[in-house]
């Protein structure tokens, strides 16, 4: 097998003698760093493997992962890389230590990912559970970063975190204080209005108007300076941006450009092969010609191109040169003269013969289209018109709004000035009112004329909670806000506590995280005595009961946190006596009441809901449209209508299908059946003599009888479709 | 502040609970005109912080109108307190905005300034030539409308336990058990006093029944019962934000629930009359 060093082969190996070898090498790493660094990756690919050529592969660069594990033979941590440890035996505890073994983790939670070692007493949880977490651990409105020049184009920022009280070891070993994703809230596990079925949360209202959960979202909105999708290229290059536009031939003859700049580029370059000067020149001179009777600029940019390549290889030069200039000067286009200049430029550094006369044709052609920079029109930022008259009154002289101010639809955002007098008001187009967070000018300080050719403005949308927003501890238990309840509403402890939240007792059965419990008992008892408690999955005996229980081990996580409850002087179990908000009664049933750390997720009801009365309908069916954005209708499937048939609402499933639809009075022949054949054509009324429209059958003629009827608008569509494949549809309509 | 309530059942109790968090009058800043804010909160959270500060209202908060209901364009002197905040860090270390830098306009009102909290309520922080220059404006209203206008932290009333202690059973126990008895109580109800089991303070019990399960278990569940008074006794802690004293909010909230009856009295009047009034 070979033997591979950075990628590269540096010999081969018998392969029985792979495995020997990587042991040796690896015991070298453990025992003599000189010979073999520490940070050498000796991974081995098994001949058995079917997947991965059989190899030993070596790494040694820069930049690699690596994680440390205990090595066996010596006890010394070593590090190990991501190739080399699938085909490795780590051993996870001693006792999973078998003879192949050769490492071991220093620590068990190692096997966890970032994310996944963030969650709480997650040994206590169904693994399901935990892998929901990983999810929604991603999905939480937090601190992302802390630079306020970044512009991310949507950004959740919770205002109100803190850091959790129960804590897993890497929630310190990964800076996640820094950057903590949510709340510690007092729950109340209890079944308490109603308004907890179904996952669903009750908030306080007096936690919330303290600041519990309260978010953010960021928007960037970007203002380019030039229409459309420029970006900086297209603008210190306006070539590329200009070569997809004219694609149209507008030509003196019907090639097509894009041929035609083909036979041009094989002209130009077979005349360049050639030698001969004679047909050189006849072949310029005749391109030439074709080029100044089109008036296309992808055509002229081509034909310049060549003639400035061809006059480099030919001695031609003085013709060429004063043929580019010619077209410097034709008034069709700014960037044709920016591309003759450019050649001019170019040729001119090698022919310093013919300086003169070429400065001389640039500055009397070019002059006047150069002042704008490289664009076609001038576009600036600005709150005044050309004549000086100011246009929006919210914004400030630069036409960009004030930091700070609350836009409402429709506000002004952004305004841009353009040297033909045109104004481009750019508006808040989100049905949310923001605030302007910031607003920056994106420009090239290193260019001549360092103007801003981009405007960005950051948008602040208030996110407090909402009825209908999601929320969800670290344990895959996501629930949504279903409620804000008044705080003398909510239960009450002895203490007088009110908690921040209530969740149904039906969350637990089913889902089974444990670990949810534990954290809420280990968070009351923290916040009792004022210490982080450890929630390191892994330290606690989870044996009790069973026949390998080991005494020595320490104690039980519930027995662990009951004891520091009781020192609280609370139950062990972490219920309280819980009075009815609204009688002052005791609750019979002691309610499980603790501390749990509470994210907000991403997903709010102001990005989702939908809603609408009539809106946009769709061209061809006459249907309302689909799409939130677009303000379109919510389908009413087969399966619904399936439903409403079963529960007999047959007028309502009327309206929604046709009154709300694309209901229709179409014209139909009673004679021949056709919803076709009826056509509308203008006749005198027989009583006034003034022009009305007739409807008549062209099939039947006279002796058709034409009537209307309410249909579906698509029906008529179907039938056309159909008529289009030579089937004939007709109704047996009558006058009733 | 605590206070025993006797004669009287849940539902008065409570009443006084529900109308002390949520019906007591307090004055706390409603509105807030912000000329610069340059520091790192922004100003929805910057007002929404200076919102929940408590204000000491020099007068009888009762008095003032309500800014809604007052007949001034705006706001004025009877339905409002205006105050002032103008920070700015000109140093080169980063300096904190405590309530203590707003100022009032008036001397009807001043930001809590209390003793325990020497350095006032933290707003904000500032770095570097960061500025808050802000106006704002404090009204009057109820904990129901919001929780910043609510003059407690804690209202609560407990009932009175009555535990009954089996002394014929407690003395068979073993000196070591009646330790471990007293020890159940995660509240510390029990105590040993020349070898016997007292109860100190009675309210100390949390009705955790882990003294009873304990009983349980070592098979004499006869040993201790714990149950509410009857007729129920209790006794209440109000704690405040600061803004009102304890007393302060127990008298406005008689008050409040004195205007409540009189107006259902006076709608009963109405009634009555109305009904006389065809005969
Ligand atoms: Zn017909
Ligand atoms: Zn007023």
């Amino acid at each position: 097998m070979p033997v591979l060093l950075d990628g590269r082969v540096c010999g081969h190996i018998h392969t029985s003698m792979g495995m020997p070898l990587v042991e040796r090498l690896r015991y070298l790493k453990a025992t003599d760093p000189k010979k073999v660094p520490q940070t050498l990756e000796i991974g081995i690919s098994p001949p058995t493997n079917p997947h991965a050529l059989p190899a030993v592969y070596m790494h040694s660069t820069l930049a690699r992962m690596m994680r440390p594990v205990k090595y066996l033979p010596t006890g010394a941590i070593q590090l190990v890389g991501s190739l080399e440890q699938t085909y490795m035996e780590i051993a996870c505890l001693p006792a999973d230590v078998n003879p192949h073994t050769t490492h071991m983790e220093v620590n068990p939670t190692n096997i966890l990912s970032l994310v996944a070692s963030l969650t709480p007493f997650s040994d206590f949880n169904q693994s399901p559970r935990n892998m929901y977490q990983c999810q929604m651990g991603k999905q939480t409105m937090a601190i992302p970063f802390y630079s306020p020049y970044r512009s991310d184009n949507k950004v959740y920022k919770l205002q109100t975190p803190q850091k959790p009280i129960s804590r897993t070891r890497n929630q310190d070993e990964y800076l996640m204080d820094e950057y903590p994703t949510g709340t510690n809230a007092i729950v109340a596990v209890t079944a308490y209005t109603g308004y907890d079925m179904e996952d669903a949360m009750i908030v306080n209202k007096s936690s919330f108007e303290r600041g519990f959960a309260h978010a953010s979202v960021y928007l960037t909105k970007e203002f380019p300076i030039q229409d459309g999708s420029a970006t900086i290229l297209s603008i210190h290059h306006p070539i590329i941006r200009s070569s997809n536009h004219h694609r149209v031939p507008h030509l003196d003859d019907s090639i097509n450009v894009i041929v035609k700049i083909i036979i041009i580029n094989c002209i130009i370059k077979s005349s360049i092969a050639s030698s001969n000067h004679q047909l050189h020149h006849q072949i310029i001179n005749c391109i030439i010609k074709s080029s100044i009777a089109s008036s296309n600029h992808q055509l002229h940019h081509q034909i310049i191109n060549c003639i400035i390549k061809s006059s480099i290889a030919s001695s031609l030069h003085h013709h060429c040169i004063l043929l580019a200039s010619q077209h410097a000067r034709r008034p069709s286009g700014d960037i044709i003269s920016i591309i003759s200049i450019n050649c001019i430029i170019s040729i001119n550094c090698i022919i310093i013969r013919l300086q003169h006369q070429f400065i001389l044709s640039f500055s009397l052609s070019s002059l006047p289209s150069m002042r704008g920079g490289h664009r076609a029109v001038r576009r600036w930022y600005s709150n005044y018109r050309l004549d000086g008259t100011k246009i929006e009154e919210s914004l400030d002289d630069d036409g960009l709004p004030k930091v700070g101010v609350l836009l409402h639809k429709g506000d002004p955002v952004c305004v841009i000035v353009s040297e033909s007098g045109d104004v481009e008001v750019n508006r808040h187009k989100i049905a949310e009112p923001a605030y302007v967070e910031n607003v920056m000018l994106v420009g090239n300080p290193s260019a001549r004329d360092a103007e801003p050719y981009l405007a960005r403005v950051k948008l602040r949308l208030n996110r407090n909670p909402v009825i209908g927003d999601k929320f969800s501890s670290r344990h895959g238990q996501k629930g949504v806000l279903s409620f804000l309840y008044p705080q003398v509403d909510m239960p009450f402890t002895e203490s007088g506590m009110t908690p921040d939240c209530l969740i149904n007792p039906h969350a637990f059965p089913s889902r089974m995280t444990i670990g949810m419990l534990i954290e809420a008992m280990a968070g009351k008892a923290g916040a009792q005595h004022g210490i982080p408690m450890d929630a390191s999955p892994f330290q606690y005996n989870n044996n009790r009961g069973l026949p390998d229980y080991d005494t020595s081990h320490p104690v039980t996580a519930v027995d662990f946190v009951g004891e520091q409850l009781r020192r609280a002087g609370f139950s062990s179990f972490g219920s309280e006596t819980l009075y009815s908000g609204t009688s002052g009664r005791v609750l019979e049933a002691e309610i499980f009441f603790g501390v749990v750390y509470y994210q907000r997720l991403r997903h709010m009801v102001s990005d989702k809901y939908q809603v609408r009365t009539t809106g946009p309908m769709h061209a061809l069916t006459h249907q309302p449209i689909k799409g939130r954005k677009q303000g379109g209708g919510i389908r009413l499937g087969e399966m619904e209508r399936d439903s409403l048939l079963a529960h007999g609402t047959s007028f309502l499933l009327q309206d929604r299908l046709l009154h709300c639809s694309d209901e229709h009075q179409a014209y139909v022949c009673s004679r021949c059946g056709s919803l076709l054949s009826v056509i509308s054509r203008p006749v005198a009324s027989e009583s006034t003599g003034a022009p009305k429209l007739a409807h008549v059958c062209r099939l039947c003629g006279p002796k058709g009888i034409v009537g209307t009827v309410t249909i579906p608008y698509v029906l008529k569509y179907l039938v056309n479709e159909l008529a289009g494949m030579n089937i004939r549809l007709t109704m047996q309509a009558s006058h009733v | 502040m605590t206070f025993s309530l006797e004669g009287t059942d849940a539902s008065i109790a409570n009443a006084l609970r529900r109308v002390m968090i949520a019906e007591t009058p307090t004055v706390a800043i409603h509105f807030v005109r912000i000329e610069n804010n340059t520091s790192p909160l922004n100003d929805e959270m910057l007002s929404h912080r200076l919102g929940l500060i408590p204000i000491v209202y020099r007068g009888d908060v009762r008095q003032l109108n309500s800014n809604r209901d007052c007949d001034c364009q705006g706001n004025c002197a009877r339905c409002s307190v205006e105050f002032e905040l103008h920070v700015r860090n000109d140093g080169e270390d980063t300096i904190e905005v405590t309530s203590h830098d707003l100022r009032a306009l008036s001397d009807m009102a001043v930001p809590l300034d209390d003793e325990t909290l020497p350095r006032g309520i933290l707003i904000c922080k500032l770095g570097k030539f960061q500025e808050i220059r802000l106006t704002a404006i404090a009204t009057k209203g109820v904990g129901k409308e919001h929780a910043k206008w609510s003059p407690v932290s804690t209202a609560v009333f407990q009932y009175e336990p009555s535990i009954r202690l089996n002394y014929r059973l407690l003395d068979e126990l073993s000196p070591q058990d009646r330790q471990n008895f007293v020890g159940s109580c995660p509240a510390r109800v029990f105590e040993i006093q020349d070898g016997r089991v007292v109860i100190p303070d009675v309210y100390r019990c949390t009705y955790t029944e882990e003294c009873m399960r304990w009983a349980e278990q070592v098979g004499k569940p006869d040993l201790v019962t714990v149950k509410q008074l009857e007729p129920p006794r209790f006794r209440f802690s109000v704690e405040t934000t600061g803004s009102l004293k304890p007393a302060e909010i127990v008298q406005s909230c008689l008050i409040t629930i004195q205007e409540k009856i009189r107006k259902i009295e006076d709608l009963l009047v109405t009634k009555q009359e109305e009904q006389q009034l065809p005969q």
